[in-house]
């Protein structure tokens, strides 16, 4: 194959050669070799349309420009503005009185909350200590070496809850949220929520849900040890206390513990392609009759969306 | 407690505004879905996919639009960066999802397989086309994508990109070249 560079001239006859192309949609006239005329013939090809989209979808995707230009939603929107500009002024004031205030830097420095036996601190997560090495190539660790291997046994829900010896409740009933809609894409179909249930190889039950449209939730549900404390560390994450489910818990917002890995085409399948990252996440955490509930997702859900899942576990 | 997990989609913020380039994009809303879907298509190969993306690329550049500068660039190449950064994204949550699952590995989407099928019925040299449009290196399939499914400029796409425009140029013209070269060998060998 015959993959030299052309000489600029050429380029440029070329180029002003496609350009008249696109613009007229046929070939453009003119004394031309043969190995160009045919490169044009291709190209013409691939300016026509492959098959044109289809015209309710190109409707669905209008109706998004009138939502976002809704009044309505703008007033929603100074809200949420509002809302984020107090929670930044509490860290901001909170961040002050860490810094003037020895006590509060002390009390602060480790212990964030505890809830079952999880004892959440702001130190740096694994995921962050993994970082460095993420991309690095053999024989220095990669990602694959830094995550233990595990063996995670996917279980009914009725074996689960046997093994672990709790009732073992999943998500029931998650109504489609305002922003799923907006990314409704297909023929205006319906959300379906599907579950699966894992074993972890600490002992916990993992509910892996797609229970919203492009994302997925963890939840994790463990037996409270009593007399025993594991420590799970969340960096600067920030914490708020909640109701969930008429107990208390609480929200963390924003936590580095996740690892994702992408990049190179999904034609093109090699592990070698793969550019890894921290990522981060969000949780919603309770205890609740000993048992220690835990949800987890990407940062784009928030609080509501994680509460909607909560308020829909069933046996 | 690190994992590995699979990443989603940009969630459209709310946020809301009647800016200039929502009302650009509401007047020329038939003609950059269309250019935007034929990008997208010509990427992923799988018209199911490609509405999805366009679907976000619009929801994510009407959420942003007050980020739009006109000084830093022109609205083809920040519409069409947007999509593609969708694309990428989406390729990636695909490539976790079918990393995690091995099994699935040279999947390709029955939708896509459905498209291709067509496309033979419809236009018999573009069907010829599509394996080796696929089997093009990322950044060769990029341009050609931008090129004529999305009819942007080699200024736009190197802007899109982070090459320059003569860079754009001659791997076009070698991609097209390739492209003709394998057609013709193919030809021989039938």
């Amino acid at each position: 194959m015959n993959d030299r560079t052309p000489s600029l001239d050429e380029l440029e006859i070329f180029s002003r050669r496609l350009d008249q192309l696109i613009q007229m949609h046929r070939l453009p006239t003119g004394v031309m070799d043969s190995t160009h005329r045919e490169m044009l013939e291709i190209a013409l090809t691939l300016t026509h349309k492959p098959l044109p989209p289809a015209r309710q979808i190109q409707d669905e995707i209008q109706k998004q420009i009138t939502f976002y230009r809704n009044p309505s939603s703008r007033t929603h929107i100074s809200k949420r503005k509002l809302v984020t500009l107090g929670l930044l002024v509490s860290i901001a004031i909170y961040i002050v009185a860490c810094a003037v205030s020895p006590t509060i830097k002390t009390q602060t420095k480790k212990v964030l909350f505890q809830i079952g036996h999880l004892l959440f601190t702001n130190e740096i997560t694994n995921a962050q200590k993994a970082e460095p090495y993420l991309n690095t190539p053999r024989p220095t660790p990669r990602i694959e070496e830094t995550i233990e291997h595990q063996v995670w046994i996917q279980l009914s829900q009725e074996d689960a809850s046997r093994e672990v010896g709790f009732q073992v409740l999943v998500p029931h009933d998650v109504p489609e949220q305002e922003w799923e809609r907006a990314f409704r894409p297909e023929w205006g179909n319906i959300k379906k929520i599907s579950w699966e249930i894992y074993k972890s190889p600490e002992g916990g039950i993992n509910v892996f849900c797609d229970c919203f449209r492009f994302h997925s939730v963890t939840i994790l549900q463990q037996k409270a040890i009593r007399g025993y404390l594991d420590e799970f560390a969340i960096d600067n994450a920030q914490v708020r206390e909640v109701e969930v489910r008429g107990v208390r818990g609480y929200w963390v917002e924003d936590a580095p513990t996740g690892i994702i890995g992408g990049g190179g085409s999904i034609w093109s399948l090699t592990e070698d392609d793969i550019v890894w990252q921290v990522t981060f996440e969000n949780y919603l955490v309770w205890e609740e009759n000993g048992i220690l509930f835990m949800i987890s997702g990407s940062d784009e859900l928030n609080l509501e969306d994680f509460q909607l899942v909560a308020e829909s576990l069933a046996p | 407690m690190s994992k590995v997990i699979e990443i989603s989609h940009s969630k459209p913020s709310r946020k809301s505004n009647t800016s200039s380039v929502t009302l650009f994009l509401e007047e020329k809303f038939d003609q950059y879905f269309s250019r935007l879907y034929a990008y997208a298509i010509y990427r992923l190969q799988d018209p199911n996919l490609a509405h999805d993306i366009v679907s976000m690329t619009f929801t994510a550049a009407l959420s942003r639009s007050d980020h739009f500068d006109p000084t830093k660039g022109s609205v083809d190449s920040w519409l069409f960066g947007i999509t593609r950064n969708v694309i990428r994204k989406q390729l990636r949550a695909r490539k976790i999802r079918e990393l995690i699952s091995l099994d699935s590995l040279g999947f390709q989407p029955p939708s896509s397989q459905r498209w291709v099928e067509e496309i033979a019925e419809e236009n018999h040299l573009l069907a010829k086309l599509i394996p080796y449009i696929r089997a093009l290196p990322e950044r060769e399939r990029e341009i050609l994508s931008l090129k004529f499914g999305g009819e942007i400029s080699n200024r736009d796409i190197a802007e899109v990109l982070g090459l320059t425009q003569s860079n754009v140029g001659v791997i076009l013209y070698r991609t097209l070249r390739r492209l003709r070269d394998q057609l013709n060998e193919e030809a021989e060998d039938e």
